[in-house]
């Protein structure tokens, strides 16, 4: 018993040791953006990584997505004589979750990834010695600009990703379901409110701290050569999808109870 | 912890009482899981000098760079430097304490997407006291101290390891630190190119005037350049002379390393 127990334990003590450091690394992060304007070249060219340049892939993958979601409940509806409902089921699912969570896992899997192995890189190169041995602290060089470019730019990729999957929708909608345009939309901004705008938004917020923050904090951790920071990127790349999954049930929750 | 059988002849260290001991290191013990590193060092190093610490690779003398500079924390022992104890030190005193002392990386440590301009004046401009302008004159004096004008707009994968070891050096020197600290200079690089680094140690001393310290396997390196030499053995110091005395020291562990030295430049074909 002991033997199953003991590796079980000190897995929970090594799990809420991590937690307890990454809510260091984010507070001290969070504090440190007092100085995002004497970053703000460095902040910039995050700003544009994180948001810009995930466009396209933002783009495809969300209007694949409302088209997929458009298909499956437009059949599932016309054998009720539903189609009408198709533009509010994509509408809500596209804003409330598969905008957030699709394009937060985009995220994690792009940019995450990309920031835990160049900090990764740096720390087994010895950069970071080198950015303290220099007086430069390394959260304010390294993490402000990332967490501020994630906390700016996940929602408005989030909002972007949900208007093209909208669109996606659309386009199954009048190809298949003779749906016109014009009472489509009349029908998302019918039954979509303010209420599940912040909700979309409050996800990705979340999110976007939560990428910014476990992306940073593995790649400051990284020892060990090439090896470890391939690890660093494994490691950050599932702990943001798990806290994605977590923090999504969390806030719909908050949002469904009030 | 000590080890009655180690032939110590360098006496522990007070912590600084003289303006001239800047780095005072006592007692220092680091592990890194059962790898018992450093076992109670000792080491006075005394201001302008230039110091070297020679001993195997992976013997600990990083480590002992880390715990100067406060990137790392010691398990037991303490650490002064320029008369402030670093072990102790909070963040923002000891990034204070770090204007004032330099280190050179063994492996240079740029930052290879800045250009070797901005890696040199990459401390000043975060501090953001200085113009533009100050900080390109900057650049361009400490580079031609380094011999690289010229040099400005490459970038670090532009460079041969002789030149990263320049610019790192370069790097340093804009800070205007009154402590350099060198890991492993000479590291991976062809016998001519350690003699250009050996050189600009030693010009360094003449121009800048500062305290330099050496960490370093190679023993012909640290005759060419110290004032004293220390010698790193089983994570303490074992030895410290100038280098005329170290060549006559009576201590097996100083006579081994010389004995080995010499054999092995003469098989590698190298004057011993």
């Amino acid at each position: 018993m002991k033997s199953l127990t003991e590796p079980l334990g000190r897995a929970l003590i090594q799990m809420a040791d991590e937690t307890g450091r990454m809510i260091a690394l984010f507070s001290e992060t969070i504090l440190l953006c007092r100085h995002v304007l004497h970053q703000f070249h460095r902040t910039a060219i995050q700003l544009v990584r994180v948001g810009p340049e995930s466009l396209p892939i933002a783009g495809m993958m969300a209007l694949f997505t409302g088209i997929v979601l458009a298909m499956h409940s437009g059949y599932a509806l016309r054998e009720y004589g539903s189609e009408a409902m198709l533009s509010t089921i994509v509408a809500l699912s596209m804003v409330k979750e598969m905008g957030p969570v699709l394009t937060g896992m985009l995220v994690a899997g792009r940019m995450g990834a990309a920031f835990a192995a160049e900090i990764g890189t740096m720390r087994v190169n010895e950069e970071i010695d080198a950015l303290e041995t220099l007086g430069i602290n390394p959260v304010r060089y390294l993490c402000v600009p990332r967490l501020t470019a994630c906390i700016v730019m996940v929602p408005a990729l989030v909002v972007f990703a949900e208007i093209i999957g909208i669109l996606g929708g659309l386009i199954v909608a009048s190809a298949y379901f003779d749906i016109p345009a014009d009472s489509y939309f009349d029908s998302v901004f019918r039954s979509v409110d303010v209420e599940d705008v912040a909700e979309g938004l409050v996800k990705a917020l979340v999110f976007g701290m939560l990428i910014a923050t476990i992306s940073c904090y593995r790649g400051l951790q990284t020892r060990g050569g090439a090896r470890g920071v391939g690890e660093a990127i494994t490691r950050c790349v599932v702990q943001c999808f798990v806290w994605i999954f977590v923090s999504n049930y969390f806030v719909t929750r908050f949002f469904v109870t009030g | 912890m000590k080890n009655p059988g180690l032939p110590i002849s360098a006496p522990p260290p007070q912590p600084p009482q003289s303006e001239n001991d800047e780095i005072v290191v006592r007692g220092l013990h680091k592990s890194f899981g059962s790898n018992h590193v450093l076992r109670g060092l000792d080491i006075t190093i005394r201001k302008g000098e230039t110091f070297a610490v020679i001993g195997r690779s992976g013997c600990g003398k990083s480590v002992l760079f880390k715990h100067i500079m406060g990137l790392m924390k010691p398990d037991q022992g303490e650490v002064y430097v320029l008369g402030q104890r670093v072990d102790t030190l909070r963040k923002n005193d000891l990034l204070k304490l770090r204007d004032r002392i330099g280190m050179v990386f063994q492996l240079s440590a740029l930052l290879n997407s800045l250009t070797v301009r901005e890696n040199v004046i990459l401390g000043l401009s975060e501090r953001g006291l200085m113009s533009k302008k100050e900080m390109d004159r900057v650049a361009a004096e400490k580079l031609a101290l380094v011999g690289l004008d010229g040099a400005q707009d490459l970038l670090p994968e532009e460079l041969s390891g002789g030149m990263k070891k320049r610019v790192a050096v370069a790097r340093t020197l804009a800070m205007s630190p009154e402590i350099i600290l060198f890991d492993e200079p000479t590291t991976g690089l062809d016998p001519l190119m350690s003699d250009n680094v050996d050189s600009l140690i030693k010009d360094l001393k003449a121009k800048v005037r500062c305290t330099n310290v050496v960490v370093t396997h190679d023993m012909i390196s640290a005759f060419r350049i110290a004032d004293r030499i220390g010698m790193f053995h089983e994570g303490r110091i074992v030895e410290v002379a100038t280098p005329s005395e170290f060549l006559a020291s009576k201590n097996p562990v100083v006579q081994e390393f010389i004995r080995r030295t010499i054999h092995w430049r003469s098989e590698d074909g190298h004057v011993g």
